[in-house]
């Protein structure tokens, strides 16, 4: 059985060099990150068409409402898409970008857009004048866009009203708590089932998973609303998913220094783990990005903005399972050796 | 196992989960069906299953609160909070995971739930603001519900049904000096200025809980509870708007929702195929089986309300499911190409091999959806728990459907390398024989 075991060992001729290059791979995220500063900086600053370093969302920050109601011609029937069509421009006509539109009732349409018009705003309260008569221009163009239409037979009722944010505080601080304790429980599970450096070194891959995933929304705008949070959690645990894999492999390589003197090779244990589970991770991390991906092709700009942090979720989780946990894993394990050696030569000199 | 064992367990799975996946759907998209010249109502499994607010809309109502009588706009501001934070976990505990409640304008509250369909129902749910008094025998009012009542719940006691009032601190402290005052005098209970009950107390009660107990049946308990929750608000409100809502995410992403689901299944049972061949097909049918299990558990479990968040989680399962297959595929795999074991040996140890990171990594995960399930806010419960779910039937299928039907097909076929697409490597010696 234990020639076996290294002959297996052997014949893995082209293996990753992971531990070589340990260094490295911390390269590409750090890049990430510091590219979202720049953008999240560059986005901050007056005089673009963006308003913050972040695209937060009506959820975090509020907005406005506007419904729209007629009586006398079909709100709702055939001629649907082009009333969503004709409130949108209404709204872009005065620099704020309509959401998702829904039917309300028979005959009225609302649509929420976020206060923030040409990079500036207005959820402050000391804008809220100014914002109050946005809309009401907004109120304005939206009616006088179906009297050109259907004539004044019609009525035509438009109401703009500004709301605060739906996620509350407390939403955001329950998730934050949940999500410190979840993470805690996986490090502790993991120290335990394996050792306590895979599970410092998977606790980090996935912090590196949502720092990334962050980093990716901040740098191409995508919204900031609740769903972001379940899709932030969705990559915890998925993340870890991978990593613990992984270590699996680590731990079955271990086992046979397990009760020997002689010093652990930890390049050859890491190289050969990582590379039996690449081929592995790929498959899986490919099969569902594929279907996450379609949910972010099919052209609704919701579940886009919804798949998109996901997808990035998953990328970084490939990358950070493959060359993050195990290069921590393998620079904690170095730099134990290094210590036992030392204090043996200590006791050695005594 | 025999072939004849094997052809009797794949017929019994296959009428299974064929008369399981009949009942998800009605194919002539209606709810009922005819057999002679009766018409059967019945409900389908898809139907069981509650959306959120973002993929099937609900109901919304705007009220309006009375802020006449706060001095300062601050005062109103934080008694305007207080409103939300009350209704908001009066929707949750109602069930309604997924409700939203902002403030609109400056004295205006918006109330979104979903999966309600009319106004009636939705008043019913909210309430009609009752007053709550608690008074001595010369009429001074001890208790007030707006201040100092925390909730009121419908309970089971001796035998009908009550009222059960907790107090908050400052309601408990009150109610504690109340009831040592008044040893051996009656106190009072008023809703709407109405006297229900004149209990007579006899010890102090410091805990701050009281029942209010009237042989009630639980529809007239519950709503008085409903009724008194609503009159705990610290601002008067009444309802101006109420209106049905569709779906916040449009119409169709429910839709594409299921749709990217089936394309992402068929498109991963293809390439579990190519890869892996024979071991592939059964791990196809795994999948299958895991998909009807699910929409069934979704259906039954009774806190789910499928959002889109959700829907992630679902896709995040489906994609464990695949994993856990491929975990033991690859180890199968590697077995047999450098251990040279005959396939039947092959199965079992990578198996064996393969369940030990399988559990480990989805206890993980499963832990995580616990703690978010107990701690979690609203949002977050309802995709925790979906999750869950999804993990705990993952790991059912790949440790137990896809073993079961792999086995199967050993039992016709246990030597073939290319069907199961296996190898030995070059220089590993092969082993002979080996059954399961």
């Amino acid at each position: 059985m234990k020639n076996k075991f290294f002959a297996k060992f052997d014949l893995h001729k082209n293996r990753l060099p992971i531990y070589q290059n340990a260094y490295y791979w911390f390269i590409l995220p750090l890049a990430i990150i510091f590219i979202a500063l720049v953008c999240g900086t560059v986005y901050s600053t007056e005089g673009n068409k963006y308003d913050g370093f972040a695209n937060v969302g009506i959820d975090f920050k509020g907005g406005t409402v506007l419904t729209v109601e007629m009586t006398g011609a079909d709100m709702q029937g055939s001629n649907y898409d082009e009333h969503v069509k004709m409130i949108e421009e209404a709204v872009a006509e005065s620099g704020a970008k309509a959401g998702m539109a829904q039917k309300s009732g028979d005959n009225a349409i609302i649509v929420k857009y976020q206060n923030s018009i040409g990079g500036t705003d207005y959820n402050s309260a000391d804008k809220t004048e100014e914002m109050i008569a946005i809309n009401d221009t907004i109120e304005k163009t939206v009616v006088n866009k179906f009297v050109e239409k259907y004539g004044t037979s019609v009525r035509i009722t438009a109401n703009a009203e500004m709301t605060n944010a739906t996620a509350s505080s407390d939403l955001i601080k329950k998730a934050c708590l949940s999500v410190g304790i979840a993470i805690l429980l996986m490090l502790i599970y993991t120290a335990i089932r394996f050792d306590f450096f895979s599970g410092i070194a998977a606790l980090c891959a996935q912090l590196t998973d949502v720092i990334v995933m962050l980093a990716c929304v901040i740098i191409f705008r995508i919204q900031i609303n609740s769903s972001l949070i379940a899709g932030i959690i969705t990559i915890i645990a998925y993340s870890i998913n991978n990593t613990i894999i992984v270590f699996d492999r680590v731990r079955e390589n271990m086992a046979p220094y397990k009760h020997k003197k002689e010093r652990v090779d930890i390049k050859g244990v890491l190289n050969g783990s990582v590379s039996d589970c690449v081929s592995r991770a790929l498959l899986t991390s490919a099969t569902t990005l594929l279907t996450i991906t379609i949910l972010a092709c099919v052209g609704v700009q919701t579940l886009t903005d919804f798949a998109l942090p996901i997808i990035f979720g998953i990328l970084s989780g490939l990358y950070s399972s493959i060359f993050i946990a195990p290069s921590i894993w393998g620079l904690l394990m170095k730099a134990k050796q290094n210590n036992v050696r030392k204090t043996k030569k200590a006791r050695a000199r005594r | 196992m025999s072939k004849t064992k094997s052809i009797i367990i794949i017929v019994i799975l296959a009428i299974v989960i064929v008369g399981m996946m009949l009942m998800i759907f009605p194919l002539n998209g209606e709810d009922s069906f005819a057999i002679g010249n009766t018409n059967y109502d019945f409900k389908w499994v898809s139907k069981a299953i509650k959306l959120g607010l973002d993929l099937e809309g609900g109901m919304y109502a705007v009220y309006e609160a009375d802020l006449s009588e706060f001095g300062s706009q601050e005062e109103a501001d934080a008694a305007m909070q207080g409103t939300i934070a009350n209704l908001e976990s009066l929707l949750f505990s109602k069930g309604y995971t997924e409700a939203t409640v902002t403030k609109q304008g400056n004295d205006q509250i918006r109330v979104e739930v979903p999966s309600v369909e009319d106004t009636e129902s939705l008043m019913a749910l909210l309430g009609d603001p009752a007053e709550l008094e608690f008074r001595d025998e010369s009429g001074n009012v001890l208790i007030e519900g707006s201040k100092h009542l925390e909730s009121a719940t419908a309970t089971l006691y001796e035998g009908s049904y009550a009222i059960s009032l907790q107090f908050n601190d400052e309601g408990t402290a009150e109610f504690a000096t109340a009831t040592t005052n008044n040893i051996g005098k009656k106190i009072s209970i008023f809703i709407n200025d109405q006297e229900v009950m004149a209990p007579t107390v006899n010890t102090a009660i410091t805990d701050g809980k009281a029942i209010i107990t009237g042989q009630y049946d639980y529809k007239t308990a519950n709503e008085y509870a409903i009724k008194i929750n609503a009159g705990t608000f610290a601002v008067k409100l009444s309802p101006i708007q109420t209106s049905t809502i569709s779906p916040t995410l449009g119409e169709n992403a429910l839709k594409y929702g299921i749709m990217a689901g089936l394309i992402g299944l068929a498109v991963v049972m293809l390439i579990m195929i190519i890869r892996y061949r024979g071991l592939g097909i059964a791990s196809a049918f795994a999948l299958v089986i895991y998909t009807v299990l699910l929409i069934y558990a979704l259906a039954i479990v009774p806190w789910v309300q499928l959002t889109l968040p959700s829907i992630a989680g679902v896709i995040l399962s489906i994609g464990m499911a695949v994993d856990a297959n491929v975990i033991i595929f690859e180890r199968i795999r590697d077995e047999r190409r450098f251990m040279g074991k005959a396939i039947p040996s092959a199965v079992n140890t990578g198996f064996k091999k393969a369940i030990i990171a399988i559990i480990d990594s989805n206890v993980t995960t499963i832990l995580g959806s616990i703690v978010m399930i107990i701690f979690g806010a609203t949002a977050i419960k309802s995709f925790a728990i979906t999750l869950l779910i999804g993990v705990l039937l993952s790991m059912f299928t790949a440790i137990f459907i896809t073993r079961l039907l792999v086995k199967i097909e050993l039992s016709f076929n246990d030597t073939n390398d290319l069907f199961y697409a296996l190898k030995v490597e070059e220089g590993v010696e092969e082993e002979k024989g080996g059954k399961l």
